[in-house]
């Protein structure tokens, strides 16, 4: 077992899970709903390190992806009462669509233009949440999100929220980190450093890039419903450019290629300025000085610190 | 490994110190929830007013013998840190909470007050806020449904208004707006026109020429303080120049400075807070602030709003005779006539407080009381 675990790397994440495990014993309801959102904001880098981490594509429309899923899971949940469960189904569906949707046109962008057009998917998308009043409430969102029920145990307090979370995050942690080890992976990596030595090898680009951003769109649409349900009233003032660049952050901070990276990320940027809180006024400017800080001195994240470089595929390029 | 569990241990020992636990036994604790951060960065004269309010009250005795004392969390527009900040203040146990000032806030927290059984005085004026079944919560301002009434009754009772455009935001406070406006206009028989923008537009033309080939005779605009520059400037270039009523933005400051004479000379507002108010009230309140904190500070909304609410939950928790929330929420409802900034404050079954409505014009750049409008 210990060999296992060794071989996969995986000692490195078992004191955090079950720090995680226990965290609900030690802290109140305040710390436990910032640990919620850390743990679907994980799930959401976890998708993103896939294109923006590890295939390099720069995508600042995570934001819209994640609204996207939050609307679906809620509009199908309060307007034709379906149980969540089978919303996911239908956010999942969500994900695969935007995926080929913003990843033929990645086929023939790149760099800033890339940038650009996935900056206008995320704006589109908010705005049309803010002005289809009659489908999407408009800018009064909607309201009374059902909880998820486990075979009639209903996850209404923040603490059982918390573990149904932690288990979602586990689940696509593990996943993110099978996928991170497998050829997918290493191809992704590929299309990043050189994308004609790729070609040259038979593989098409074409088809990874429309994979990594599938991956990307899928894993950020189901935390999108996730966050419906967890937060149980959305509107579209929560999904703006500024939380797409909070997405990228995390993923730059906690260190791309990796699935470290992400979670120490997400937790970094979900928490951080929380904890700051005593500064007063300036507690949001000391938490991006921070992270300026970090891109300088730290630029592939955190875990390009030696600690955590047992867990790395290979040295990230900081981009 | 060793190193591991370490840091491990320290985290958890960190985290384990909640606020909650350093608590004092000699205070009474409020929470309020300002706009701190971002934009627009109205929640400076927020904790202001309410420091001052927090301040009179400690002098005169506290409350229930105790000092009053703010817990001061930033809400930084936005749910996410909202929510945090909501979960925090009830974690550090206060008694009741003053703000959020957005209704998308408000909404958002209104759950958690909910669960945690404590009183909410909040700014926001969406009328969804009035079909919440939460007793918990306390509108401190007159709420959209009434303000948005009296702005579409004055311009088709006094301006003989017959085809009015209606500019609004399209975030949760301007489409409010234009709801309860349209419904007033339906019922009236009145044309309408609603045309909607982003309030950080930098372009309203389009919407302002609709209205203008519509042939308006009349404009109601329903927005926030960032977008009057830009609506007020573009309407007076293409000659939109036609009787006009606000929202309260326009009798802010902050939005005044930021606008010319002749693009808003003549236009009227309705308003909960005017610093020409004659009222002794009101300028006693104004004096008193600028002697606090300095004559270049200007007096707006912001502060004399929540300043009153500091102070008629400080007189609800004197009232309940203890710091219990259920008795502070019970002593609320039962609050009679209490003297606040922007009118008396009497709630009705679902907590609304404020039943009178300033009407104002402004003549260069300056907005001037006209008449209190009651409900």
């Amino acid at each position: 077992m210990n060999a296992t675990l060794k071989k996969h790397g995986g000692l490195v994440y078992l004191p955090l899970l079950i720090a995680a495990i226990f965290l609900p014993k030690f802290v109140n309801n305040y710390y436990i709903t910032m640990s919620c959102l850390a743990l679907i904001y994980m799930i959401v880098a976890f998708g993103l390190n896939f294109i923006t981490g590890m295939t390099g594509q720069m995508n600042l429309g995570t934001a819209g992806i994640f609204c996207l899923g939050a609307y679906t899971s809620a509009l199908l949940t309060t307007r034709t009462g379906c149980s969540p469960w089978l919303a996911m189904i239908a956010v999942i569906a969500m994900g695969v669509l935007i995926g080929f949707g913003l990843g033929y046109p990645s086929l023939r962008l790149k760099g800033v233009y890339l940038s650009l057009t996935t900056i206008a998917f995320g704006e589109i998308v908010r705005q049309l949440a803010n002005n289809m009043t009659n489908f999407t409430g408009g800018a009064q969102g909607v309201r009374n999100i059902p909880v998820y029920n486990l075979f009639g145990f209903e996850l209404n307090t923040k603490v059982r929220l918390y573990y149904f979370l932690l288990a979602c995050t586990v689940l696509f942690g593990f996943i993110s980190y099978r996928i991170i080890k497998s050829k997918w992976g290493r191809v992704f990596m590929a299309v990043r450093d050189n994308i004609d030595a790729v070609d040259a090898c038979g593989i098409s680009s074409a088809q990874i890039k429309i994979l990594a951003f599938t991956l990307a769109a899928v894993f950020g649409c189901i935390a999108g419903g996730l966050y419906a349900h967890y937060s149980g009233y959305i509107n579209p003032s929560s999904f703006t450019l500024g939380l797409s660049v909070n997405f990228v952050v995390m993923v730059m901070v906690g260190g791309s290629g990796t699935l470290m990276g992400p979670i120490l990320g997400a937790v970094i940027v979900s928490m951080l300025p929380e904890f700051l809180r005593f500064l007063g006024n300036y507690y949001q400017i000391t938490f991006y000085t921070i992270v300026l800080l970090c891109t300088i001195f730290v630029p592939g994240g955190i875990c390009n610190l030696r600690i955590f470089h047992r867990d790395s595929l290979r040295r990230p390029s900081g981009n | 490994m060793k190193k591991w569990l370490s840091l491990l241990l320290a985290a958890l020992m960190i985290l384990s110190l909640s606020p909650a636990a350093l608590a004092e036994d000699d205070t009474v604790k409020i929470g309020l929830m300002a706009t701190l951060t971002g934009y627009p960065l109205n929640g400076e004269h927020m904790v202001k007013g309410c420091q001052m309010a927090a301040d009179e009250i400690n002098a005169a005795g506290g409350v229930l013998g105790k000092a009053l004392v703010l817990d001061v969390q930033d809400c930084s527009n936005t749910t996410d840190i909202g929510i945090n900040a909501m979960n925090l203040m009830i974690s550090n146990g206060v008694v009741g909470v003053v703000g959020p000032h957005y209704s998308t806030q408000c909404l958002a927290v209104e759950p958690l007050i909910g669960a945690a059984h404590v009183p909410m005085l909040f700014g926001g004026t969406s009328p969804k806020l009035a079909e919440i079944d939460n007793p918990y919560l306390f509108r401190i301002r007159a709420s959209d449904t009434m303000q948005a009434a009296a702005a579409a009754k004055y311009l088709v009772e006094q301006q003989g208004a017959k085809n009015v455009a209606i500019l609004h935001g399209s975030d949760d406070f301007g489409t409010g707006g234009m709801q309860v406006a349209a419904k007033y206009f339906e019922a009236n028989g009145v044309a309408f026109t609603a045309q909607s923008f982003n309030n950080d537009d930098t372009d309203v033309t389009t919407q302002i020429l609709k209205c203008i080939s519509a042939g308006c005779d009349s404009v109601l605009i329903w927005a926030t303080e960032a977008a009057y520059p830009i609506v007020a400037r573009q309407m007076y270039e293409l000659g939109l120049i036609v009787p006009t009523i606000t929202n309260p933005s326009l009798a802010v400051d902050s939005c005044l400075a930021q606008l010319e004479t002749e693009w808003v000379d003549g236009w009227y507002c309705v308003t909960d807070f005017l610093t020409s108010n004659t009222q002794e009230k009101v300028q006693n309140f104004i004096a008193r602030y600028t002697e606090k904190y300095g004559a270049d500070e200007s007096v707006d909304l912001h502060c004399a709003a929540y300043y009153s609410a500091v102070c008629v939950l400080a007189d609800a928790i004197n009232r309940a005779g203890s710091t219990d929330t259920e008795a502070i929420r019970e002593a609320l409802m039962a609050t009679d006539n209490f003297e606040g900034m922007v009118g008396n404050m009497q709630p009705n079954e679902k907590g609304e407080m404020i039943h009178e409505i300033i009407l104002a014009q402004c003549k260069d750049l300056k907005v001037s009381y006209i008449d209190t409008i009651a409900e």
